[in-house]
């Protein structure tokens, strides 16, 4: 399965709202909701190929945190 | 005025296992305005008489959509990320400029017809289906007939992808129940949320590649594509309409099921034409009124049935209680079939009556048109599972077995 690296999502996040955050940015205090979700979604499917499931970005909250949910996701399967 | 602290009305399992009507009708009769709070400090304020609620719904100005319209739809100061952008959540102006095109693209006329056509094709080929002595839960194989046909028609699609549609927002809106959500509730609904959102999105941009404006998300797509909406209000409100469609019906549906169950003598009365279905449908709308209430938020203060809510407050509109009030309804508490007059309020008041009222309306009564003419019967078999949710009253069992109609007819004696 392909990795999905902390900077990958923080590219993603900052395309779709259109400002600079850090792997330690509560993505949703700088402005996501589920319609950024969705669309950062999206760009990380093109990018990968792998649809993330959406409570991966509401648990990890972060760049760093959301990387690590996908790890740890991974590896349970 | 009465306050009542951990309420039950904040409670899934009260309106599943408990009697909501009856705590209603003591609020109605002794506190129709009261205060209901929880552990946590959220607060809201009770509207239970038919008049009081009526008052609500048209005073929009000063109870406003924007918070949500669910209790904990969003949390004071915050309001919800889709506010007014959203059809349910928004106020005028911004509500009217989304409710045009969205009304004339999927309840108009036209569309009116079509959706109804393709629910009765649905419902009698479920109904084929069936023969005497068969059992089924006629809330997963019969009800969600109904809005697959509905969105079939407003989004476009087969019925393949209606139902995967229909499975993503059960999830959404009862995610407090086990037997749609699982054992990771709020995981389950942010999914779940995602894959409707995703698969608007789709139909979006493929009605935006092909031009088509033949439904309403290919309608509301053009708009899009003219710069007379964005695409994410394009999103939402397929959204919304997805939801308000799927998880209201199936809902009224199955509770209309049980109830000719229990009023066999009177539902005859339809079978052998001597009640009109519209009449029944009226009845049938009131009496399970599905959607069990709405929150406002008091932009400033209001004076309603004597008592002044102060501004910022929530507030809730009972529909189940304004519905039972015998101000307005001889014998409330009972169902009658052939009811005079019926002011059932089930679909709300104002400028927020939902959207699709025209529609479901239909829907229930296709289904009890096709169920008169029917040669055959339900009987239920089990006590039916309620839906665990203060919000929407509904069914997820109901398990009924096939009987020859004139067997049916026996019962009703």
């Amino acid at each position: 399965m392909t990795d999905i690296s902390t900077a990958m999502i923080i590219a993603c996040v900052q395309k779709v709202l259109n400002k600079d955050i850090t792997e330690e940015t509560d993505i949703f205090a700088a402005g996501v909701d589920s319609l950024a979700v969705l669309r950062c979604r999206a760009l990380l499917k093109q990018q990968t190929g792998v649809r993330v499931p959406g409570h991966v970005f509401f648990g990890g909250r972060t760049p760093a945190g959301i990387a690590e949910l996908i790890g740890a996701e991974n590896a349970g399967r | 005025m009465l306050v009542v602290e951990d309420s039950p009305l904040y409670s899934a399992e009260f309106f599943a296992v408990g009697d909501p009507y009856a705590y209603l009708a003591d609020l109605r009769a002794e506190h129709p305005v009261s205060i209901h709070r929880r552990p946590d400090g959220y607060e809201f304020y009770a509207l239970t008489r038919y008049d009081d609620v009526y008052a609500a719904y048209i005073d929009h100005q000063r109870l406003s959509s924007s918070y949500g319209t669910m209790i904990d739809g969003s949390w004071h100061p915050e309001k919800d990320t889709a506010s007014g952008r959203m059809l349910i959540v928004a106020d005028p102006p911004a509500h009217t400029a989304i409710k045009r095109p969205v009304k004339h693209s999927g309840f108009n006329r036209a569309m009116l017809g079509n959706t109804g056509r393709t629910v009765r094709r649905n419902i009698r080929a479920a109904l084929a289906e069936l023969s005497v002595g068969d059992r089924l839960d006629f809330s997963r194989v019969v009800a969600p007939e109904l809005p697959k046909g509905v969105l079939e028609v407003l989004f476009g699609v087969g019925p393949k992808d209606a139902a995967v549609l229909l499975e993503a927002t059960r999830t959404m809106i009862g995610y407090r129940d086990g037997a749609y959500a699982g054992t990771s509730p709020l995981d389950s609904l942010v999914d779940a949320q995602l894959e409707v959102l995703d698969f608007v999105d789709d139909l979006i941009e493929q009605r935006i590649d092909s031009g088509a404006d033949d439904d309403m998300i290919g309608y509301l797509a053009q708009c899009v594509v003219r710069g007379e909406m964005t695409r994410d209000v394009a999103l939402l409100n397929g959204l919304n309409v997805a939801v308000g469609g799927n998880e209201t019906t199936p809902h009224t549906a199955s509770l209309a099921v049980d109830t000719i169950h229990h009023e066999r003598a009177q539902w005859q009365r339809v079978v052998d034409g001597d009640v009109s279905t519209e009449l029944a449908t009226q009845e049938l709308l009131r009496w399970t009124s599905t959607n069990s209430y709405v929150q406002r938020v008091t932009v400033a203060d209001v004076e309603i049935g004597g008592y002044t809510i102060p501004a910022n407050s929530f507030v809730t509109l009972w529909n189940m209680s304004a519905n039972r009030d015998a101000a307005v309804f001889d014998r409330p508490d009972d169902f009658v079939i052939d009811r005079p007059d019926n002011r059932q309020i089930a679909f709300g008041a104002g400028v927020h009556r939902c959207i699709g009222a025209p529609v479901a309306t239909l829907e229930i009564q296709t289904l009890i048109e096709e169920l008169a003419a029917w040669d055959k019967a339900f009987v239920v078999v089990d006590t039916p599972r309620k839906l665990h949710s203060n919000f929407m009253l509904g069914l997820t069992e109901l398990h009924v077995e096939v009987v020859g109609a004139e067997d049916a007819k026996d019962l009703a004696k």
